[in-house]
């Protein structure tokens, strides 16, 4: 188990502050963030590259605060894979053995073994810069598996591989990852990435961990107004909130929701897309919102359709094509928006 | 749009540039090549069986690799922090380190006189060392490294500011601690940088006279001897051994090149 203590850092006018979590074997804590909000520094911070302001660092109980990269036993693959260009496949991976002082024939041995097992034996003898975005990664990955590390660090993996390898690279990975039984840490800043690979995700924005969760906690029930836009949440509404029998009714300018959340006060209110069910008359059902609205836009994405309706105020549903098609809706008409109370997140 | 008949004239900017650059070379290459055309080839190998002529090729070569050698083992580590570390001060370091190249190399000779010379302020501390500068090879390579030692500093920094440090990251969290990452990732990895700075730092002893006559005149090196053959014998006298050393001191220079570039290009492919 790793396990990061309240790390503090600055340099120049980049802040981090404050960030703890902490990593079983065998899990992998996604990291996510946009660009710059401290999510490689952070694992730089964690491998001994950067020295803490405070906080500290330590794996199965030992702490690692103080002792430099080479002692702590990390795996660590950059994004840009840095594979060591002077040398070949086979002694970018053997590096980390040699460094330890491992005779050439057990070298050879296991660089081959791990090289089979991640379907690179093939490319022993090459030069590193003709390899492929998902070879390099391949390749940075066994590097940093030959020494048996005790975390695994991955900064944006799969950044520089095209979209095509990249779903099969991260089956192959996540299959890995599972068979290391390690503690990941892995950065990215793709959210379906992060639900993909994820045991756990911590969303970071300017050099603090802002929600730490579940991936489906975090995509469904965000904490804060940039984890729900960052998350891609769209319906992001500001309301007041009255706890009443139970329930809390949330106006929202002129239209009040219900939710099951208990909370008073001035609220953020976030419904998800997928949550909202559209029909063309009044439905009876359990959900205890039900409002009425006129379409004012529709737009293809992927497999489904995102409706938004003026209703009062605007919420955006996505609804299947076949569904679209029963409806037989064009823009102007009148229709229902029905969603259940526990779909409603408010923070 | 062109016309294909104004397509095929050469650009005339370049063209211009080309003609302006053919001047230069004009410029360097023919007094070179007219001294050593006016001799006969018997002459500049009569001048190659002169003892002093041969002890003055000797001294040059061996006081300017000590001087490189010198130069490397101090400017490295000197080169490594300027590329890796940020302080105070930096901008100081960084002037005195280029200070020599700009210092007339008289003067670069009176000063090394005044510190290391025979009545120079550690002439007591030196004497007690049994170390002696003046008219002593170790002068001249004292000389010659104070002239010649930036450009292995420069050099050598570049490569290593080239070297992504990142990559010296990478080489410790797989168990290197960071001497072995810098001697098995960052020197290779600029090892064309300061083999450049060691071969531009060696011609650049090779040539020097200025602060290498003031600090000691003996041993000669061969500026000094085609100095004084010149002042004592005239031009006719001086002229094969100019032709020779020109001769001598292009070739291993030319060899020198040859070789990096042949190796850089293996380096390469690799």
């Amino acid at each position: 188990m790793i396990s990061v203590e309240s790390l503090h850092y600055s340099a120049g006018k980049f802040n981090l502050s404050d960030v703890s979590m902490q990593v079983q074997d065998g899990e992998t804590l996604v990291i996510l963030g946009p660009t710059g909000a401290g999510k490689t520094v952070l694992l730089e911070l964690i491998a001994g590259f950067r020295r803490p302001k405070s906080g500290s660092v330590s794996l199965n109980g030992r702490d690692l605060t103080h002792l430099p990269p080479e002692k702590r036993s990390v795996g660590f693959v950059y994004q840009d894979y840095l594979l060591f260009p002077h040398l070949n496949v086979f002694d970018n991976i053997a590096y980390g053995l040699r460094a330890a002082g491992r005779k050439s024939e057990e070298v050879r041995k296991r660089v081959r073994e791990l090289a089979s097992q991640l379907a690179i034996d093939h490319l022993l003898e090459r030069r590193t810069r003709n390899l492929s975005g998902g070879e390099s990664q391949r390749v940075a990955l066994a590097r940093a598996l030959i020494t048996d590390p005790l975390v695994l660090l991955l900064d944006e993996p799969f950044a520089a591989v095209d979209p095509n390898t990249k779903e099969k690279l991260m089956r192959e990975t996540g299959r890995i990852l599972e068979s290391q039984q390690k503690p990941v840490i892995y950065v990215t800043h793709d959210q379906t990435e992060a639900v993909d690979m994820a045991d756990r995700i911590a969303v970071m924005n300017e050099g603090k961990i802002v929600q730490t969760g579940l991936p489906g906690q975090v995509f469904n029930e965000p904490k804060s107004e940039f984890v729900a836009s960052f998350m891609g949440t769209r319906n992001i509404l500001k309301g007041k909130a009255r706890r009443d029998n139970g329930l809390t009714s949330v106006d929202v300018g002129g239209v009040v929701l219900l939710s099951s959340v208990a909370i008073d006060g001035d609220v953020h209110v976030t419904i998800r897309p997928e949550d909202i069910l559209v029909s063309a008359n009044h439905l009876i059902s359990s959900a205890r919102n039900s409002i009425k609205g006129r379409v004012t836009a529709m737009r293809e994405k992927g497999s489904v359709v995102l409706l938004t309706a003026d209703c009062g105020v605007e919420l955006t549903a996505a609804i299947t094509r076949e569904s679209l098609g029963e409806l037989q809706l064009i823009i102007g008409d009148e229709i229902y928006l029905t969603f259940k109370a526990s779909n409603v997140n408010l923070f | 749009m062109l016309s294909k008949g104004t397509r095929r004239l050469p650009d005339p900017l370049l063209l211009g540039f080309c003609l302006a650059g053919a001047v230069l070379l004009t410029f360097i290459a023919m007094p070179l090549v007219v001294t050593v055309g006016k001799e006969s080839p018997s002459a500049i190998f009569g001048a190659l069986q002169d003892p002093d002529v041969r002890s003055a090729i000797a001294t040059s070569f061996g006081a300017a690799l000590i001087a490189t050698a010198l130069s490397l083992a101090f400017g490295i580590p000197l080169a490594y922090v300027m590329a890796r570390t940020r302080f105070p001060g930096k901008g100081v370091v960084q002037s005195i380190i280029d200070v020599p190249i700009v210092i007339p190399h008289t003067i670069a000779g009176i000063v090394l006189l005044v510190v290391f010379g025979r009545m120079g302020v550690f002439s007591g501390q030196m004497d007690a060392l049994g170390l002696k500068f003046e008219d002593n090879l170790l002068g001249i390579v004292l000389a010659m490294m104070f002239v010649s030692t930036s450009f292995v500093v420069n050099s050598a920094r570049e490569g290593f500011e080239a070297v992504d440090e990142r990559l010296e990251n990478v080489a410790r969290s797989l168990g290197s601690s960071r001497g072995s990452a810098f001697l098995t990732v960052t020197v290779p990895l600029s090892l064309s940088s300061l083999v450049t700075g060691a071969v531009m730092a060696w011609a650049r002893a090779v040539s020097e006279f200025g602060a290498v006559v003031i600090i000691a005149f003996f041993p000669r090196i061969i500026p000094t001897l085609i100095y004084e053959k010149n002042l004592h014998e005239g031009l006719a006298a001086s002229m094969p051994v100019a032709a020779l050393l020109i001769l001598v001191c292009v070739g291993i220079f030319a060899l020198f090149r040859t070789l990096t570039a042949v190796w850089k290009n293996r380096l390469e492919e690799r």
